[in-house]
């Protein structure tokens, strides 16, 4: 797994910013000098006149070139201005957006040769060419450059070259099933601003205009886009790390769309007329796995113990108020390999079956660490779930450590427990593969779990280009590492997005793949009907 | 300066010889507290401790008691949070953490910064004055609530153990605050020991031989430790204060374990939720003990340091 | 053999400025000066404020290392680190009775430190003793001692920094200023105190002070400071009622005032120049109606001349010394009416006592 990513991951709930400390003082003031409804909508009607949609999102990278990483902190305000070779249908399959075709694979599968669409050109006026995607691999393929797509990369591309202005050639080392993929989710972007970290130029319907590092980005609307003319005639991103202040934004009319609702404001969320808000289920997870390599975590019994005291339901509703599934095995309900039928867990820990299983557990221990970010659900989760398991009479020790430290701990293995909430719809679509690296014993991100079937079956999953045999594979790793308590996230969040009625609905099989699409949106002066 | 005076007793002070300091202070009659703010402060500090020592005794601060956030009820009576747990009971113990934080946070600070300052201040211009005031600018320099993030941030919450020795998140919090407030109390420790210095008193015990260490701690710590306790129960409310803000960054006490910074950081988002019980009474309490201590500090100044009295030393 | 000699006494202050250019300017506070008390005597040090006179008397104790010169107590010299013994044999009363003491102590911690520290007296119960001895010989009680400083009079500490001076039983006693900042009827039982203890103890005492009035009823002998320099010495009813030198005659001349409380130098004539700019040859040569060209380009050396020690060059044309308005018992009004003293300063005194001057000269010719 990328620890860069992590690292951005962690890093998005680590609240640094002085704003987030005034949050209380700015809910304060808003709450007191709230607006009556009838000037928010008069408000919004007139912002609306501009014809630019404005998006609150809880932070914004330093680093904004969209080949660097993928998780939604980058790749949210780099959506309506890059496109990738093939993009994800609403039914999730893969079709051709800057391809002409299908790749044409070689027999023995390690050659792919990848037709572009001609007269397609970038913000800046240049067509789109081969040179484009070559230097797009090439930066994604550069170990020095520091992006994330390296891990999925490393080991399987041999090298790549242009064949013609419009044919692109993928030499691999081995047959890669799960290029189609990456394929689908790395964008493509100008050759000249492949390495720029400072800039982004893509083929999108959107162009970066400016930007306030940290804070705010202003796009605009490419008149030379390939595609449909999009309805808005801009789309400005702002950032407010406080969830707080981020809701009041939207509930004041300031700004039209929420990508991370707080879940501990849902209700109010839901509450509200005047918002709309989606929650659906994506391949947004809790990753949660424990140290198998040593005590107390070696004992399977303990780990069993462990998984039976979880309290689910009480981080279904007190933390998550509602908007997540019960979590069984480290596949969710949106992801590949998801198994409806496997329900080994109960919504309510059964304290009594948890007790049992502690008894046959050979280890002493009765206590160990639970290491999280420092973000404020995981730190609600961590206090119920501690919560449960002092239940059955294990105590923990909550440990909350911002980025950098934290994935510290991950890579040398120092942890006992590790959690914190993940989101991999732009790396890998309806899938994370990444979630379940450290149940494959070869990987350096290995919790010391060693069965060697699902070693086997992850190769396969990597590997094969047959969908069916992946999601096959991928539903057998989720039924052992249940089996075994490695992995039991107590619950699957939900993407929730909240907007104004007066902004267009959003594409809910593109969120399930945590695409919100803005580019696609529309502003709809007497609110929509839904 | 409020002082007991007896004009009718004179010259023969009334004063009981050599009655043990404890005696004196516990006797609220000889608190030289006047005026109602001075006894609201008083009360103000004694409804604090009330509730961070016997309040704890009144539920369970971690148990997930109710389904979710209710507002107070007799059941509970300051309500629950969105985990369900009792706020009373929560800001009972977080009110607790925070007095033991920021009375170690001063006590620590002051006996690290009385020594230095008086040493500064007795060398004023010297060699070892300089010294310590680059030092004290150094710590100074950085900027002091990054600097403890920092600190905070790669040591993480739990606990850490240097050799046999264990610091958990309350030594380090306590220390890395501490750090924070010795350049301050010693920059007044310094200034006050250079007025005592030009006073004559001190030029008259140096002539009759008594010796610079004697004249430190014997005869100018009694005028420099009063001003102190005040900025000690200043310090106090800004310990409770800068606690609040760490917590409030995730930089606090591991948690279940509540402060009353925590729990108003965590309250905040629940005030749009309609939960208004959960950030204003621990606010509440929170405000009792910064306004208390405050108070405090100018009514106690004089009456517990008015230096060794009766008999000939 | 003299009980303090004080030989060629001098003392430079550099005073820094600061700044990158870092420059200085040297403070010449004394210079040159020597003078001599006998056992049992009173000697007076006179002058404007600022002429040195605090800096002679800290150079006696000990509290400034002189940049020159000698102070010997008893045949023994002292070092500027003063030892125990050292102590035993000079000490200093200072000028303000309420900053002599630290605020925040009692009076017995106080007077404790002396013993304590130089090892006087080790046992507890002989020290209380002792200092109960001493405080009632002062004119206080053993109850002060359980008081602290804001809780007595000016007078009681002023008694009080005498006894703490005392204890250590010392040969020389210096006072700097000991009246300057008490009530006439309590500065004159304070006076009669002095007066007292030194027939009692045979002690020496060096009486630093700028109230002409004070110094008369005192002094066996006095000196004249102008500048860091002495200008006139001698005895006392020759320097402070006949004087010779054109500066201490300008001084005395300038306490015409009737009432004796406000006989003070404070309305001197003329500006006094700055001790870092002393002016050229005889320093008073700016402000002296006599002065010549000699007088602003070589400084005169202090010669005898009828009776007293004279720094002049004209001191043959000043004429003969003159008799000072006040100088006389009869020319000194007695005030109209007695200030009423506070009732705890009525107890500490019983008989108020004014000094009688004319008493005071025989007396003082009497043991001479
Ligand atoms: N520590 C010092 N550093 C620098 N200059 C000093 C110091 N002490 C005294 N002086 C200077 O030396 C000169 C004599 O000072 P001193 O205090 O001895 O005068 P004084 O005759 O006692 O005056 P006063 O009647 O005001 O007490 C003054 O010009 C004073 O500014
Ligand atoms: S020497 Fe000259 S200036 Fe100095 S006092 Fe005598 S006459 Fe005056
Ligand atoms: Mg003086």
């Amino acid at each position: 797994m990328s620890t860069e990513r992590l690292r951005s991951v962690v890093g998005e709930g680590f609240p640094l910013s002085r704003r987030g400390f005034l949050g209380i003082t700015a809910v304060t003031v808003a709450a007191a000098t709230g607006c009556a409804s009838t000037s928010v909508a008069s408000r919004i009607e007139e912002r609306h006149r501009d014809g630019i949609l404005r998006i609150a999102v809880a932070s914004a990278p330093s680093n904004i070139n969209p080949l660097d990483s993928g998780s939604e902190v980058t790749r949210w305000i780099a959506e309506p201005v890059v496109e990738t070779l093939y993009a994800y249908d609403d039914r999730q399959r893969s079709v051709p957006l800057l391809a002409a075709g299908e790749p044409e694979v070689s027999a023995d599968g390690l050659t792919w040769r990848i037709p572009l669409r001609s007269g397609i050109t970038f913000q800046n006026g240049d067509e789109l060419t081969a040179n484009d995607v070559v230097a797009t691999l090439a930066h994604v393929n550069d170990l020095g450059s520091g992006s994330e797509w390296i891990t999925y990369l490393l080991g399987y591309v041999q090298s790549y070259g242009a064949d013609d202005a419009y044919t692109v050639r993928i030499e691999l080392t081995k047959p890669y099933g799960l290029m189609r993929s990456h394929l689908t989710n790395l964008p493509i972007v100008h050759r000249d601003y492949a390495k720029r970290k400072d800039a982004m130029m893509g083929t999108g319907p959107f162009r970066l205009e400016s930007f306030t590092p940290g804070q705010t980005f202003k796009m605009v609307a490419y008149d030379g886009y390939h595609g449909g003319k999009p309805d808005l005639t801009g789309i400005e991103y702002t950032v407010f790390q406080d969830g707080a202040t981020r809701l009041i934004s939207l509930r004041q009319g300031k700004v039209d769309l929420l990508t991370s609702v707080p879940y501990h404001n849902i209700g109010s969320v839901r509450a509200n007329p005047d918002l709309h808000v989606d929650e659906v289920e994506g391949p947004n997870d809790i990753l949660s796995y424990v140290a198998v390599m040593r005590e107390p975590f070696s004992d399977p019994w303990f780990r069993k113990a462990v998984a039976a005291a979880t309290d689910r339901h009480g981080v279904l509703s007190k933390v998550f108020g509602g908007a997540a599934v019960i979590g069984q095995g480290p596949i969710g309900p949106a992801e590949m390999g998801w198994d409806p039928d496997l329900q080994p867990y109960p919504d309510e820990p059964d304290l009594d079956h948890a007790r049992e299983l502690l008894d046959q557990a050979t280890t002493e221990r009765r206590d160990f660490t639970l290491t999280i970010g420092t973000n404020h659900t995981s730190r609600d989760m961590a206090q119920v779930l501690a919560a449960g398991w002092a239940k059955i009479g294990i105590d923990v020790t909550i440990q909350q450590l911002a980025g950098g430290p934290w994935s510290n701990k991950m890579l040398d293995r120092s942890y006992d427990m590790l959690m914190n909430v993940f989101q991999s719809g732009f790396t890998s679509g309806p899938a994370n593969y990444m979630a379940l690296a450290p149940a494959q014993s070869t990987s350096v991100l290995s919790c010391g779990f060693v069965n060697q079937e699902v070693d086997e079956l992850m190769d396969t999953v990597w590997r094969t280009s047959d969908d069916e045999v992946r999601a096959a594979s991928l539903r057998r790793i989720n039924e052992i590492l249940v089996e075994e308590a490695v992995m039991f996230p107590p619950v699957y969040p939900k993407i929730v997005v909240a907007r104004l009625a007066t902004v267009s609905p959003l594409n809910l099989d593109q969120l399930r793949i945590s695409r919100v699409a803005p580019q696609n949106l529309s502003l709809v002066p007497g609110g929509t009907d839904e | 300066m409020t002082t007991v005076m007896s004009p009718t007793a004179a010259p023969v002070p009334a004063r009981p010889a050599s009655r043990p300091l404890v005696l004196r202070i516990v006797d609220v009659r000889r608190w030289p507290i006047h005026g109602v703010t001075n006894w609201f402060g008083v009360g103000c500090v004694v409804a604090f401790l009330l509730i961070a020592t016997v309040g704890q005794l009144i539920g369970d601060p971690t148990l997930l008691d109710a389904p979710g956030a209710e507002p107070p009820s007799a059941e509970y009576w300051f309500g629950t949070d969105t985990l369900g747990r009792d706020v009373f009971a929560r800001t009972a113990e977080g009110a607790w953490n925070s007095l033991t934080i920021s009375l170690g946070t001063v006590l620590l600070s002051l006996s690290v910064a009385m020594p230095l300052g008086m040493l500064a201040g007795y060398h004023y211009n010297g060699r070892l004055d300089n010294a310590i005031m680059r030092g004290l600018e150094t710590v100074q320099a950085l900027p002091m609530f990054v600097f403890v993030m920092f600190v905070l941030t790669l040591t993480g919450t739990g606990t850490i153990e240097i050799g046999p020795v264990t610091f958990g998140m309350r030594t380090r919090l306590i220390v890395c605050l501490a750090l924070g407030f010795v350049p301050f109390f010693a920059r007044i420790v310094r200034a006050a020991t250079l007025v005592e210095m030009q006073d004559d008193y001190v030029a008259m015990l140096q002539v009759l031989g008594v010796g610079r260490t004697r004249i430190l701690l014997s005869e100018i710590s009694v005028n420099v430790l009063p001003p102190m306790v005040v900025q000690a129960c200043l310090a106090m409310a800004i310990a409770i204060f800068a606690e609040g803000g760490l917590s409030f960054l995730g930089f606090g006490l591991a948690p279940p374990e509540p402060t009353l910074g925590n729990l108003i950081a965590d309250a905040g988002s629940q005030i749009l939720e309609g939960a208004w019980w959960y950030a204003t009474l621990p606010g509440a309490v929170m405000v009792l003990g910064i306004l208390g201590f405050n108070l405090l500090g100018d009514a106690l100044s004089d009456a517990l340091l008015g230096g060794s009295e009766g008999g000939a030393e | 053999m003299s009980m303090l000699v004080a030989e060629g006494l001098e003392k430079h202050f550099r005073i820094d400025h600061g700044g990158w250019q870092k420059s200085s300017v040297l403070v010449r506070a004394v210079s040159e000066v020597s003078f001599a008390v006998e056992r049992g005597e009173v000697m007076t040090i006179v002058g404007e404020s600022g002429c040195g006179k605090s800096t002679v008397a800290r150079m006696l104790v000990g509290l400034v290392e002189p940049t020159r010169g000698t102070i010997a107590v008893d045949g023994v010299e002292l070092r500027p680190e003063r030892t125990a013994r050292d102590r035993r044999l000079i000490q200093l009363v200072a000028q303000n009775p309420w900053s002599a003491f630290n605020r925040r102590r009692t009076l017995g911690h106080s007077l404790a430190q002396p013993l304590l520290v130089n090892k006087v007296e080790t046992d507890r119960r002989q020290r209380r003793a002792r200092i109960e001895e001493m405080v009632e010989r002062v004119g206080l009680s053993a109850a002060h001692l359980a008081s602290r400083p804001s809780d007595v009079s000016g007078g009681e500490l002023a008694r009080a920094a005498l006894a703490r001076a005392l204890l250590l039983s010392p040969k020389v006693l210096v006072l700097d200023e000991p009246t300057a900042s008490l009530d006439a009827s309590v500065k004159a039982t304070v006076i009669d105190l002095l007066r007292e203890l030194r027939a009692d103890l045979d002690l020496s005492i060096v009486l630093i002070t700028h109230e002409i009035d004070v110094a008369r009823m005192i002094a066996d002998r006095a000196a004249v400071m102008y500048l860091g320099r002495l200008v006139e010495s001698g005895a006392a009813e020759l320097v402070l009622r006949r004087p010779s030198h054109p500066y201490t005659r300008m001084l005395l001349d300038s306490v015409p005032d009737p009432d004796p409380d406000h006989r003070e130098l404070a309305a001197a004539k003329g500006e006094v120049p700055s001790s870092a700019a002393a002016p050229h040859g005889c320093a008073y040569h700016p402000r002296c109606h006599l002065a010549s060209d000699e007088c602003g380009q070589e400084r005169p050396e202090l010669l005898q001349h009828a009776g007293v020690e004279v720094a002049c060059h004209r001191i043959l044309d000043v004429g003969m010394p003159l008799l000072m308005p006040g100088s006389l018992p009869e020319d000194r009004p007695e005030p109209a009416v007695a200030p009423d003293p506070p009732a705890d300063c009525a107890r500490d005194t019983p008989t108020v006592d004014l000094p009688h001057p004319q008493a005071d000269v025989t007396d003082r010719l009497e043991v001479r």
